[in-house]
Formats: structure tokens, sequence, C-alpha cells
């Protein structure tokens, strides 16, 4: 045994019960299928690698932190680290608790990955077309709301209901800073939930898509029907929106500031700061997000029930939303005069450019000569501004004190 | 508690439908005000210089 204590990871399965050994080797085994996936290009692998990467390593590197008490840790990161003292000492001890401390406790990582977002996002569509993108973007917000009273109806608070109903907006950083305004405690399942399930909706929702007939999947898009929209339009709109926003959501503004002002610098041409916004924040902000995320993966964490429950209500809250752009999408493509596409309808579901890439590669299935790609960027862009606006919504009304409680009392 | 907030998740909708609207509505705005401005241009710079 003592020659096992030198090798404290294999040491410590044997001072934990069998259950949490069973589960960490559980959760290491789900780290390597997670990595395996991502090489593979079935999950997001820019997201699911360093995820992946960082539950192995978290979950395989629990040690004895204190020799008198035999208290278990690592050397990653603490969740739970309360008052200052606390944290002071673990930002000397765990080589992720700076990241975490400084940028994820407070949403500044969500806010980062929102900068990034706005300055690669292509609004074109979005402008040229208003009524038909952000009708498709509330259809596709039908998840968000309808798992709200999914979730309290399977027993959770009110706080931790709406956190869970914003997975079904498909949006990440979203997710993320949603559930650090309203609940704190659950904030590393719901994310880690809501980052699973994006990667899943890749490989999930080109199924649920076979219920739109196939003739109506092949449809070809009129390129002409979409007019010019002048780079003047886009800073305008940037700039008002985010003023716009900010005004009615207060709470929400951090996110709103940050989508925008990637925007506003991209319209403006403003070279160096897109190169940066788009390149080294962008993809540093969602390596660290990915790699924290996985390390904050430990067995603890896991082990908490609700997390089960979590599960289920993801991916209900993402295939409600699927389906609602779907429907969307067909009560349009039945509206409009010119030809439509029903499958942009599932591009509405946020998770820029994933759904709208999902479209594009249903189409091309059925039909090669269908491009709807640029078509479905604009409600992809549109389910962006929808979900703001309903995690703004839900914040106010969920938090501490928030609107539900005074309206409804509890 | 439950109707609740299946009520609240309701009025959360018809808001997000109500300022989704309001952003369409500034997107025709702004495309309104940067036509006109472009058509001002264009018809100040066809005018004969005096």
């Amino acid at each position: 045994m003592l020659v096992l204590e030198l090798f404290q990871g294999i040491y410590t399965f044997f001072l934990t019960e069998p259950a949490i050994a069973f589960a960490r080797l559980g959760l290491i085994a789900l780290g390597f299928l997670f990595v395996f996936l991502s090489y593979k290009k079935i999950l997001e692998p820019l997201i699911m690698l360093p995820l992946g990467i960082g539950m192995i390593a978290v979950n395989g590197g629990l040690m004895v932190m204190e020799a008198e008490t035999m208290a278990l840790g690592n050397l990653f990161i603490n969740p739970l680290a309360g008052n200052v003292e606390e944290v002071m000492y673990y930002l000397q001890i765990d080589f992720l608790q700076p990241v975490y401390t400084f940028t994820f406790s407070n949403g500044l990582i969500a806010c980062l990955v929102f900068m990034g977002i706005g300055a690669i996002t292509d609004i074109d569509i979005l402008l040229a077309k208003p009524y038909m993108s952000l009708f498709l973007a509330i259809c596709a917000e039908l998840g968000t709301i309808v798992t709200l009273p999914i979730a309290m109806a399977m027993g959770l608070p009110p706080n931790e209901a709406a956190s869970i109903a914003l997975v079904g907006g498909a949006d990440g950083p979203m997710v993320l800073y949603g559930s650090i305004m309203l609940a704190r405690d659950l904030f590393v399942p719901i994310t880690v939930v809501a980052y699973v399930y994006l990667g899943v909706c890749y490989a999930g929702y080109p199924f649920l898509v076979r219920i739109i007939p196939r003739r109506l999947r092949a449809i070809e898009m009129d390129w002409r029907t979409i007019p010019q929209v002048s780079s003047g339009a886009k800073f305008a709109f940037a700039v008002l929106t985010c003023g716009f926003l900010c005004v009615l959501f207060p709470v929400a503004a951090p996110l709103f500031a940050s989508f925008f002002v990637g925007l506003a610098i991209k319209e403006a041409g403003v070279l160096r700061f897109i190169e940066f916004l788009s390149g080294p924040l962008l993809y540093g902000a969602t390596f660290f997000l990915g790699f924290t995320l996985g390390a904050l993966l430990g067995v603890d964490i896991i082990l908490d029930p609700k997390v089960l429950l979590l599960l289920v209500l993801g991916i209900i809250a993402l295939t409600l939303s699927g389906l609602g752009g779907i429907t969307g999408g067909l009560i349009y493509s039945k509206i409009t005069k010119e030809p439509f596409n029903p499958l942009i309808g599932i591009a509405a579901v946020s998770c820029v450019p994933t759904t709208a890439k999902v479209a594009q590669k249903c189409a091309a299935a059925v039909n090669k000569k269908a491009m709807i790609l640029p078509f479905a960027m604009g409600p992809c862009v549109a389910g962006v501004i929808t979900t703001a606006i309903i995690t703004g919504i839900y914040i106010s009304g969920f938090r501490a004190g928030g609107v539900f409680f005074r309206l409804f009392g509890g | 508690m439950v109707i609740n907030s299946l009520i609240f998740a309701l009025i959360a909708y018809g808001i997000a439908m109500l300022i989704a609207l309001c952003v369409a509505l500034l997107i025709k705005f702004i495309a309104l005000i940067v036509q006109r401005g472009g058509k001002s241009a264009a018809a100040d710079s066809a005018k004969p210089e005096s």
C-alpha cells in the first residue's frame, strides 16, 4: 500500500467508496469517448476535445491533499472556494483557479466568446430579411419556453428550471451566463449538459428534420431575392440594437454589449481589432472554456442527483426548439410567395453556425444544387438575439426578488 | 407553481415576440434612412456645379 501511495491517482481509488471510484472510472472513460468523438469530428472539437482531456485529467488526478485529514482534492480548480482567504489560497495552488475565479464566476468568459462571435457574424440576411429571420428565431425558442414549466413540474426550483430551459436556446455562452446569474450551484452541470448537447445537435438534428417532406427539403432558394445591405446599415443596426436591448434588459447588458461591440467592430472594418477578436480572443476563450469545464467535471459534481434530471430536460429543450424551428420553416414556406426551403427553420436554433451548417448539409443530401447556407445564417443570428432577449427576461424574472416571485409569490 | 411558471413562460414568449418585432422594425427603419441618405447623396452629386 505504501508503494501505491507513490501513484496517488490509483491510490485514491482505494480510499473512496466503491460507488465513487466507479463513477471516477466512468467519467475518465467518458472523457476518452469525448476526445475520440471530437477527433472524429462527430462532436464539436473546439469545445469537446479540451473538455474531454480536462475530464480525464481531473478525475485521474485525484490525490491526498492533507496527510493528516486524508482530504482528497486535485491541483486544477476548487469551485467551492467561498471566502476571500480560501480563494486566495487556491489561486496559489490550483493552476486553473485564476481562469475560473477571474473569468467563470463573473461570466466574463461568456462575454469574451460573444465578442469573438460578434466579430465573425455575418448579418446580411438578417438585415435583408428581418421578418423571416426573427419569425423563425421566435419559433425556435419553443424549447426555452416549454421546458420551464416542465422542469418545475419535475421538481426543480424556479431559478434552476429557468437555467436549464435556456439550453433550448442552444447558445453555450448564454446558458453559461444565465446559469451563473440564476443557479450558481448548478452552473457547471447545466453548462456541460448544454455544450454536450450542442455537440450532439450536429449529429441529431439531421434525423429530426426528416419529418419535413423530402420534396420540401430539396427546394432551391432564389439568390436574386437577397437585397444588398450596406455596411453603414449593418453598423447602425449593431449600435442601435445594442442600445435598445441594453435599456430593456440591464441584467443581460454585458452579453448584448459584448456581441454588438464585436459586430460593430467588424462592420466598421477596424482590421486589427477584428483579427484580435475573431482569432486569439475567440479561440483562446473557447479553449479555456472547454478545458476549464472539463476540469470542473469532477466526480463530486456529476454525482449530484439533479444531473440526470438536467440531462433529460436538456434533450427535451433542444428537441422542442428544433421542432419549433422546423414548424416555423414549414409555416413560412406556406405564407411566402418566394421558394423557401423549410430546413432553414432548424438554423434558427441559434447555435452559430452549427445549425446553419446542419440545414445546408441536410438540403445538399437531397439536392446537391440546394445552397441554403447564406439564407440560414439570418435566422441563426436572429436566434442569438431572441435567446439573449429570453435570457434577459428569465434573469429579470427568476433572480432573487425577481419579477416572477413578486407576481406569484414564493 | 407549475401553472404560474407556464403563465410566466407565455408572458416571456409574448414579450420576446414583441421585442423581436421591434428589432425587425428597427432594421426596416435603418434601411429606409440609409436608402434616403443614398438617394440624396446621389441627387447632390447629379446637380451641376454652379
